[in-house]
């Protein structure tokens, strides 16, 4: 049990984060993450080294977050809605250089939530966790022009969410 | 390079430096002619990029590793799980180790046949039994007793009677 909590110790910031932006809830996210170890824990014997031990924890944390909000169907009743989550703040705050950290928390929980699951992932791995395009593809299993299609449709989105809001303040 | 395909490109990689180096000149070439192109990779940086640079991190709560060892250290072990684990257990064994494995397994096996179809008797036990037959065989024949195994003389029918003279 040792030499798994010092895997813990080392991955589980990572897997938290991961699992909190795609969740957008901490408890969904506390709750993915230790299925996550679980899983780990489980499998860590037939990991036989093909991928980097953190591209694995990747791979196993984003099909856990995937397959948990599908299993709890949660985000039909979170979506949020455009007023509720942006209204006439967002555009003139995150703008701003001084953005404070809690409104900065809430803008992304916020833009997250316009965008599927899937879409989701994709942001959280490229802006957030910064990894390349290369090991995105090797995180979920799918070639690089799908990386970059997700990644564009999903940017299109937060695009067209920004363009609302400037509409909408005019 | 057209402007679709140059929007196309900002929002794929141009503005990560995912792109290949002759690429990314031509697309800033065109920016730089092209208000518009330059107008849509500003929106994609304000609405796409920059929200989430710099964004905070959290510690993992310290009760997930705690739930972490309460259920692998209190889950129970299932049948089946017993049974796969004892059954990937076998077919891991050294080749050596399997040898022996499967040598005494045969022998036991062959043991177990030769008792049971013996019924239930060992060589010896067997034996024993036979001589201890032929002793009381010997006594009724000679006068000494008037019965054989336990059976009285007159309990006999006249078969037995034959094949015991």
């Amino acid at each position: 049990m040792e030499g798994f909590r010092a895997v813990y110790e080392t991955y589980s910031e990572c897997v938290f984060n991961v699992a909190l932006r795609v969740a957008r809830y901490r408890e969904d996210a506390k709750e993915i993450t230790q299925e996550v170890f679980v899983t780990v824990h489980n499998k860590l014997k037939s990991f036989r080294h093909r991928s980097a031990l953190r591209t694995w924890m990747y791979r196993i944390t984003v099909n856990t977050a995937l397959n948990y909000l599908k299993k709890h169907s949660r985000m039909k009743n979170k979506t949020v809605e455009y007023d509720d989550a942006l209204g006439s703040r967002y555009s003139k705050d995150y703008i701003s250089e001084k953005v404070d950290r809690e409104h900065q928390e809430n803008v992304i929980n916020k833009l997250l939530g316009f965008l599927t699951p899937e879409q989701r992932v994709c942001i959280v791995l490229r802006n957030i966790e910064e990894l390349s395009y290369e090991d995105m593809a090797k995180v979920l299993d799918i070639d690089i022009n799908a990386v970059r299609s997700r990644l564009k449709r999903a940017r299109e989105k937060l695009l067209s969410v920004r363009k609302e809001v400037m509409v909408n303040e005019l | 390079m057209n402007c679709k395909q140059v929007r196309n490109a900002i929002l794929t990689g141009y503005c990560e430096g995912e792109i290949a180096e002759k690429d990314k000149e031509i697309i800033k070439a065109h920016i730089a002619g092209c208000a518009e192109c330059g107008k849509f990779e500003a929106a994609i940086v304000n609405s796409a990029l920059e929200p989430f640079r710099g964004v905070n991190r959290e510690e993992a709560p310290p009760e997930i590793w705690n739930g972490i060892y309460k259920e692998l250290s209190e889950r129970p072990v299932g049948f089946q799980e017993y049974l796969k684990r004892g059954v990937k257990r076998f077919f891991v064994l050294p080749r050596p180790a399997l040898l022996a494995v499967s040598s005494v397994s045969v022998c036991v096996v062959a043991a177990f046949l030769i008792y049971f179809f013996s019924g239930g008797k060992t060589r010896e036990a067997y034996v024993e039994l036979k001589a201890d037959e032929q002793m009381q065989y010997i006594a009724y024949i000679t006068g000494f007793s008037d019965s054989i195994n336990g059976k009285a003389a007159e309990d006999y029918t006249d078969i037995d009677k034959i094949f015991a003279q």
